[in-house]
C-alpha cells in the first residue's frame, strides 16, 4: 500500500488540524483517505482496561460507526484497540493516529490490527517518518491530533491522574466536548471518567448522548432514557468478518481443498493438481497467516 | 625268499639301488653314512650335484607305497645328517638334492622307482 | 646370484614400492622369506614351489632367501607370490636378462602355475603410476580393473609359464588396451525407479531436494509406509559420477575385496544398508588390518540406516566425526590410516516404539513417556547433521489405482544435475562443493534473503518456535530449492517450502 504525504499547504490537509496551535507540517496517511471528510469521534481510554471498559469501547465504537461516524483512536493496547475493532465492523470505519512511523508500528502486537485497518477501509495517519520509532515524547504529540481531528472525545476508562485525563484536558483546549462513560466508583480504572463528570463534562449512557450534542440537537425523552444496546460477541464478529474475511478468498489456490476434516498433504497435491513444491509453499503461508492448522502426520484443517 | 628278514630285504634293495646309480653315471661317495643325527643310505654325486638318497624296499603294497615311508620326520633326519656331512667334507655350498629310490621285489620282477628332489 | 624384482603394497588407499630381493646359494635346500611377512606371505613358499614345478621348470634344490624391503613394514596378502617367483627364476637364471626397470609384478599363484587375481589392483596401479612405475604385470582376471589406470603399460598374465616365455622374449604377451571408460558410463537400466512409486509426492520432493544439495534426510513413518522402498530409489536420482569419483569408489571396493572381476569402473553410486546390529568397527572401519567400513563403502553414495533407534548408541556416536570431516582416521599400533567417507546419510525411524503413533491403520500402544524416551534416542549432534525430515504415510488404495503419469527418476535426475552444477560453479573458489557443506560464514555470503524472505522467516520463528540451528538448516535447504528452480536469489517461497521439511 502506498504512503501518501499531505503537506500543510496541500488542499487535502484536514482543516480542523490546520486550525490548532502548532499543527504538524506534514502528515503521512495510508489507507482510505476519504475518511478525512467524514465526521469523526475519538475514543480514548486506559491501556489496561477492565471487561466493562472493553465492552463499552466495542459497543460504542460499533454503534457510532453504524451511524456513520468514523472512530479515531491511537492504536494503543486496551481501549484504543477495542475502539478500532468495533468501528471496523460498520460503515464509519476507523482512523488510527500513530506515535511512530508506518514501518515501526507501536505497539508491535497491533501490527496485524494496523494492517487490517489500512486494507479493509480504514485509515492510518502519522506525522512521523516511516522508520521513526515510538518514543515517549511522541505520545502527547499524537494525542493532540486525536483530539483535533474529531468532533468530540469519548473517555471510557482511565486510572487516577492517568494519561487519558491529560489528553482529555488538551481536548478541552481545542474546544471539543468531552463525553464520559461512568464507572463503578470502586473501579480503579473508572476514576478518570468519573472525575471528568464531576468537573462538568457530559455523562453518557447511549450513543444519542454523543450524537445529539455534536449535531446540536435536543434528545428526545426515549433517547435520554436509553441504555446503549450491548452486543456480547463483537470481538468474535470482528475475527470472523474482518480477520478471517479473506478466508473465503485467499490468494492460495489450495485453500479451498482444506476444510474442517483433516486432509493429508499428498491428497492436497492430487486434488489441487498443483506441484508438491507449490503446495509446500502455500501450506507454510496459510499456516503462518493463520488460515489453517497443521495436525500430526502432515494433515491440515481450517482454523476456526 | 620267504625266509628273508626285513634287514636282508633292505640290504638287497640297497644293493640294487647302488647298481642302478652306477649305471646312471652317478659316483657313489658313501654308503650307510651314520651320524648321531641319523643316517643316509647312499650319498652319490652326479656332475657337481651331491645327492642324498634314501632307499626303501618293499615286497608288497600292504603297508602303503614305499616312498610314503619317508616321513617328514625321516626327511628332517636326512636333512640334518646331510648338513653334517657337508660340514665335515667342507662342501657347505655344494648343489644338493634329496632323492628316494623305491624298490619293489616280487616273485617275478624287480621294479625300481627313482624319485628325485623330494625336498 | 642376487635378483631384485619390484612390487607394491597398499596401506589403505596409498601405496609403497616393495623390493623383492632374492639370493640363491648352494647348500642344503631351504626357502626363507624375511621382511615381516604375514602368514599368507609365509605360506606362499609352497604355492611358489608347486607353481614353478608345474610350469615344467626343473628348479634344482637351492638355498633360497627372499628379503622384502623395506624390512621394517609388515607385508600382507597373496600378491607377493608372483614377484617372489619371478625373483627366484631370475636369480637362478631361468629367466635371462629380463627388462624390468620401472616394472612391478602383482599376482597370486595357484599350484598349477596359474596366476590368480588379487584385491586392490586398481589402487595399486594408480599408486604405482604415481610412484614412477611404467609397466605393471597383473593377473589376467584383474585386467579390466587395472586398465582403468591410464598412461601406464598393463600386461595381463594368465600363467607363470606364459610370463617366463614373455620375459625370455620367446613369446610376447600383448599389452592391454587402455580402458575406454574415461567418463563413468551410463549405469544399468534395471534399477528401481521413481516412476514405480505412486503417490508419496512429499517424500519424493524431499528426496529430490536432498539429492540436489546432498542434504542428510530422515524419514519417519509407521512400518510398511514405504520408507525403505523410497530410500532405495534415491541413488537413481543422484547425479552421475565424475570419472574421479568413480575411480575412488572402485579403488575402495577393490581394497575391500568386493569388486567383481567383470566390472571395470564402478559407475553407480553405492547404496549401503548396514543392519542395525552392526558394530562400530564395521561401521567406520577397523579390524586388525584396518579395512574400510560401511561409511567408506558408501563414499560418494548413500548410507541408509533403517530403524535408526535400533542402532547401538556407540555406533551412532562414532558417526559424528566422519559426518563432520568426511574422512575417518583409524589408528593401529602399526599405522594410522585415513579413509574417505563423503556420503549422504538417510535414516528411517518409526514415530514411536510400536510404530503406529497417530497412524490411521492401527492404534498406538505406547505411553507418552515411552514415546518421549524413544525420540530422545537420537542424539542432538547426530540430528544436527540432518537437514530434512519428512513423514511417510502408506498410500491409500485409490491412489495406488490411479493411472496418472508419474515422473521417472531420469526426469528428476535432470533437475538434480542442473542444481548440482549450479552449486559446483558457485563454490568453485571455496572448499565446499554442495549446499549441505555450507558453514554459517558461507551461509551469510551465499544465502542472502530479500525483505519478504526475512519477514517470512521472522514470522516462522515466532509462530513455529524455530531455533538458531533450525535457522541455518532452513537457509541451506532453501538455497537448494532455489537452485532447483535455477533462481539466483532465495525467494520467500523457497523458504516457505524449506519450512515444510524442518526437523521437528
Amino acid at each position: 500500500m502506498e504512503i501518501q504525504k499531505i503537506e500543510i499547504q496541500n488542499k487535502n490537509y484536514p482543516k480542523n488540524l490546520k486550525e490548532i496551535k502548532n499543527p504538524p507540517k506534514k502528515i503521512y496517511t495510508i489507507g482510505n483517505q476519504k475518511l478525512l471528510l467524514n465526521q469523526a469521534i475519538s475514543i480514548i481510554g486506559s491501556r489496561s482496561n477492565t471487561e466493562y471498559g472493553k465492552l463499552m469501547a466495542l459497543n460504542f465504537a460499533k454503534t457510532l460507526s453504524k451511524k456513520g461516524y468514523t472512530i479515531i483512536s491511537g492504536l494503543a493496547k486496551g481501549i484504543d484497540t477495542y475502539s478500532h475493532i468495533g468501528a471496523m465492523l460498520e460503515k464509519g470505519k476507523t482512523i488510527a493516529i500513530l506515535p511512530c512511523g508506518f514501518n515501526q508500528i507501536y505497539p508491535k502486537e497491533n501490527q496485524q490490527l494496523y494492517e487490517e485497518i489500512i486494507t479493509k477501509g480504514g485509515l492510518a495517519i502519522t506525522e512521523y517518518e516511516p522508520n521513526e520509532k515510538a518514543e515517549s515524547e511522541k505520545f502527547p504529540e499524537r494525542n493532540r491530533i486525536v483530539s483535533a481531528l474529531s468532533k468530540g472525545v469519548l473517555i471510557i476508562e482511565g486510572a487516577y491522574r492517568s494519561g487519558t485525563k491529560i489528553t482529555a484536558n488538551h481536548a478541552k483546549t481545542y474546544g471539543k466536548p468531552i463525553f464520559c462513560i461512568p464507572s463503578n466508583i470502586t473501579n480503579n480504572k473508572g476514576r478518570t471518567p468519573n472525575e471528568l463528570i464531576k468537573e462538568g463534562n457530559i455523562i453518557v449512557t447511549n450513543e444519542y448522548d454523543i450524537i445529539n450534542k455534536i449535531q446540536n440537537k435536543k434528545s428526545t425523552k426515549t433517547q435520554k432514557e436509553k441504555i446503549i444496546k450491548i452486543e456480547e460477541n463483537i470481538e468474535d464478529e470482528y475475527i470472523y468478518k474482518i480477520r478471517t474475511k479473506n478466508k473465503t478468498n485467499p490468494k492460495y489456490a489450495i485453500y479451498k481443498h482444506i476444510k474442517e476434516t483433516p486432509i493429508y498433504i499428498n491428497d492436497i497435491v492430487t486434488k489441487s493438481k498443483k506441484d508438491i513444491s507449490e503446495v509446500n509453499y502455500e501450506l507454510t503461508m496459510l499456516i503462518l497467516e493463520g488460515y489453517i492448522e497443521e495436525l500430526e502426520g502432515k494433515t491440515y484443517i481450517r482454523k476456526k | 625268499m620267504k625266509n628273508q628278514s626285513k634287514q636282508q630285504t633292505g640290504k638287497k634293495g640297497e644293493q640294487i639301488a647302488t647298481e642302478y646309480l652306477k649305471k646312471q653315471g652317478y659316483k657313489i661317495l658313501e654308503r650307510n653314512y651314520y651320524t648321531n643325527r641319523g643316517e643316509l643310505d647312499i650319498i652319490a654325486k652326479q656332475k657337481k650335484e651331491i645327492i642324498f638318497i634314501e632307499v626303501k624296499t618293499r615286497k608288497n603294497n600292504k603297508y602303503g607305497l614305499p616312498r610314503e615311508a619317508v616321513t617328514k620326520n625321516k626327511q628332517q633326519h636326512m636333512y640334518k645328517t646331510a648338513r653334517l656331512y657337508l660340514y665335515k667334507t667342507h662342501q657347505q655350498n655344494a648343489q644338493t638334492r634329496f632323492d628316494v629310490i623305491e624298490i619293489y621285489i616280487t616273485k617275478n620282477k624287480t621294479i625300481l622307482n627313482h624319485i628325485k628332489q623330494i625336498i | 646370484m642376487l635378483s631384485i624384482v619390484q612390487t607394491i603394497s597398499l596401506i589403505g588407499l596409498s601405496g609403497k614400492l616393495i623390493e623383492v630381493q632374492t639370493d640363491i646359494n648352494g647348500g642344503l635346500p631351504s626357502f626363507e622369506i624375511v621382511g615381516l611377512p604375514d602368514t599368507t606371505v609365509k605360506e606362499s613358499k609352497e604355492r611358489i614351489k608347486s607353481a614353478i614345478k608345474n610350469s615344467n621348470i626343473d628348479l634344482k634344490s637351492k638355498k633360497i632367501l627372499i628379503n622384502l624391503a623395506p624390512a621394517n613394514t609388515k607385508k600382507e596378502g597373496s600378491n607377493y607370490d608372483l614377484p617372489i617367483a619371478i625373483g627366484i627364476l631370475i636369480a637362478t637364471e631361468i629367466i635371462k636378462n629380463p627388462k624390468i626397470e620401472n616394472t612391478i609384478f602383482i599376482g597370486e599363484l595357484a599350484l598349477n602355475g596359474k596366476i590368480n587375481k588379487v584385491k586392490g589392483i586398481l589402487p595399486m596401479c594408480i599408486e604405482a603410476k604415481r610412484l614412477g612405475i611404467k609397466t605393471i604385470y597383473v593377473p589376467k582376471e584383474n585386467e579390466k580393473e587395472a586398465t582403468i589406470t591410464d598412461q601406464i603399460e598393463i600386461i595381463p598374465v594368465q600363467t607363470l609359464k606364459e610370463l617366463i616365455y614373455h620375459l625370455n622374449k620367446i613369446k610376447q604377451i600383448p599389452k592391454s588396451e587402455p580402458s575406454k571408460q574415461k567418463t563413468a558410463q551410463k549405469p544399468q537400466t534395471n534399477n528401481p525407479d521413481f516412476s514405480e512409486v505412486k503417490g508419496q509426492e512429499n517424500v519424493k520432493r524431499a528426496l529430490e531436494i536432498s539429492a540436489a544439495g546432498s542434504h542428510n534426510c530422515i524419514l519417519t513413518g509407521s512400518p510398511g509406509a514405504g520408507k525403505t522402498m523410497l530410500a532405495r530409489r534415491l541413488p537413481t536420482i543422484l547425479p552421475d559420477l565424475t570419472f574421479n569419483e568413480a575411480l575412488e569408489i572402485t579403488k575402495i571396493h577393490s581394497i575391500a575385496g568386493i569388486l567383481e572381476t567383470e566390472t571395470g569402473l564402478i559407475t553407480t553410486r553405492p547404496f549401503r544398508t548396514p543392519h542395525h546390529s552392526i558394530s562400530s568397527a564395521s561401521m567406520i572401519g577397523g579390524g586388525k588390518i584396518p579395512k574400510p567400513g560401511e561409511i567408506t563403502l558408501a563414499h560418494y553414495g548413500v548410507l541408509y540406516l533403517d530403524e535408526l533407534t535400533e542402532f547401538k548408541k556407540q555406533t551412532l556416536e562414532s558417526l559424528r566425526e566422519p559426518l563432520e570431516y568426511r574422512q575417518v582416521t583409524i589408528s593401529r599400533v602399526s599405522a594410522s590410516l585415513t579413509y574417505p567417507c563423503n556420503f549422504m546419510l538417510i535414516a528411517s525411524m518409526n514415530p514411536c516404539p510400536c510404530g503406529y503413533y497417530k497412524s490411521n491403520i492401527k492404534k498406538c500402544t505406547c505411553t507418552q513417556k515411552a514415546i518421549k524416551k524413544y525420540r530422545e534416542k537420537i542424539s542432538g549432534p547426530l540430528l544436527d547433521r540432518i537437514d530434512i525430515q519428512v513423514e511417510v504415510k502408506p498410500v491409500k488404495y485409490q491412489k495406488l489405482q490411479s493411472t496418472q503419469k508419474i515422473e521417472s527418476s531420469q526426469e528428476i535426475k535432470k533437475r538434480v544435475n542442473k542444481a548440482r552444477k549450479i552449486q559446483q560453479n558457485r563454490y568453485k573458489n571455496e572448499t565446499i562443493i554442495c549446499n549441505n557443506e555450507l558453514t554459517p560464514k558461507l551461509i551469510q555470503k551465499y544465502c542472502k534473503l530479500d525483505k519478504q524472505g526475512k519477514e517470512l522467516l521472522k514470522k516462522a520463528f515466532t509462530k513455529l518456535g524455530l531455533t538458531a540451528r533450525g535457522y541455518t538448516r532452513i537457509l541451506k535447504v532453501a538455497r537448494t530449492i532455489a537452485d532447483l528452480e535455477e533462481k539466483q536469489n532465495i525467494e520467500a517461497k523457497h523458504i516457505a517450502e524449506a519450512i515444510q521439511y524442518r526437523i521437528y
